[in-house]
């Protein structure tokens, strides 16, 4: 766990970074052999925003496959869903997620070696972004 | 006190399931797979299933809800089908294979107690 002791004071919508922390960090978890580190980092960016960062030292992403991994699940093809089962929804929620807040989304990766995810957001997530939530279902007949 | 049967997969989304549900007071046992948990419900009768219809592709999750409701010992156990957000298949494809309720992720802890207590009451 890597704080940056400048970072300030940050408001944000707690559900929802738990959310997005949870995704990120179980994804690493699960690409990282035994041995291996995840690496929690929160530092500022800039002085209206801040950025949440999961480095893992797991299998890494190929380049050719990194632009693919926060597509929604159901628009990739058959094969590619396959290949990502497990992590491709928890990053397509992710992305929403932080979108909805004004932030974005990323990854740097070197294949083998390990990846690094990372989300920027505003320091104060205002009530209006923070008031959209997803259309969720939920139901017993 | 009221037994629910989880099975899901994904380890960390289990162990988050379990901890709210027996929170909440219930008794809970797990199953990562459709096998692991027909071996449980050989000798134990939960009172609600609560399945992730994604398990291992797309079929298997919903094709053991289709086996528990064509089995005369389990039919009447309610089961709580639950996926992830945004694939609207699986609403449908749930109602269709006999689920008795469905919850799309991200789950609150609140939502899945509150649609656990509603089909646990179904069992009266």
């Amino acid at each position: 766990l890597d704080i940056d002791s400048t970072l300030g004071i940050v408001h944000l919508d707690p559900m929802r970074l738990k959310q997005v922390l949870y995704n990120y960090l179980s994804n690493a978890i699960k690409f990282t052999p035994e041995g291996g580190r995840v690496t929690l980092r929160v530092r500022p960016d800039g002085s209206e925003r801040f950025r949440i960062e999961v480095e893992d030292t797991g299998i890494g992403i190929r380049p050719e496959d990194e632009h693919r991994l926060f597509i929604e699940f159901q628009q990739l093809d058959a094969g590619t869903a396959k290949k990502f089962s497990g992590s491709g929804l928890g990053l397509a929620l992710t992305k929403r997620l932080v979108e909805a807040q004004g932030g974005t989304v990323g990854v740097r990766s070197v294949f083998g070696a390990g990846s690094t995810f990372f989300a920027t957001l505003p320091r104060h997530v205002t009530a209006e972004t923070a008031d959209i939530t997803a259309p969720v279902t939920a139901w017993v007949r | 006190m009221k037994a629910i049967l989880i099975v899901d997969d994904d380890a960390a989304s289990l162990a988050l399931v379990e901890g709210v549900l027996e929170a909440e007071g219930y008794e809970t046992r797990k199953a990562p797979d459709p096998t692991h948990a027909l071996e449980i419900l050989k000798d134990w009768t939960p009172d609600v299933v609560l399945l992730d219809i994604q398990l291992h592709g797309l079929d298997n999750g919903l094709e053991f809800a289709r086996r528990l409701k064509a089995n005369i010992a389990t039919r009447t156990t309610p089961i709580v089908a639950f996926t992830a957000y945004g694939e609207s298949w699986s609403e449908a494809e749930a109602r269709a294979a006999g689920c008795d309720g469905f919850l799309e992720k991200p789950i609150t802890a609140r939502m899945l107690a509150d649609v656990v207590r509603r089909a646990v009451d179904k069992t009266g």
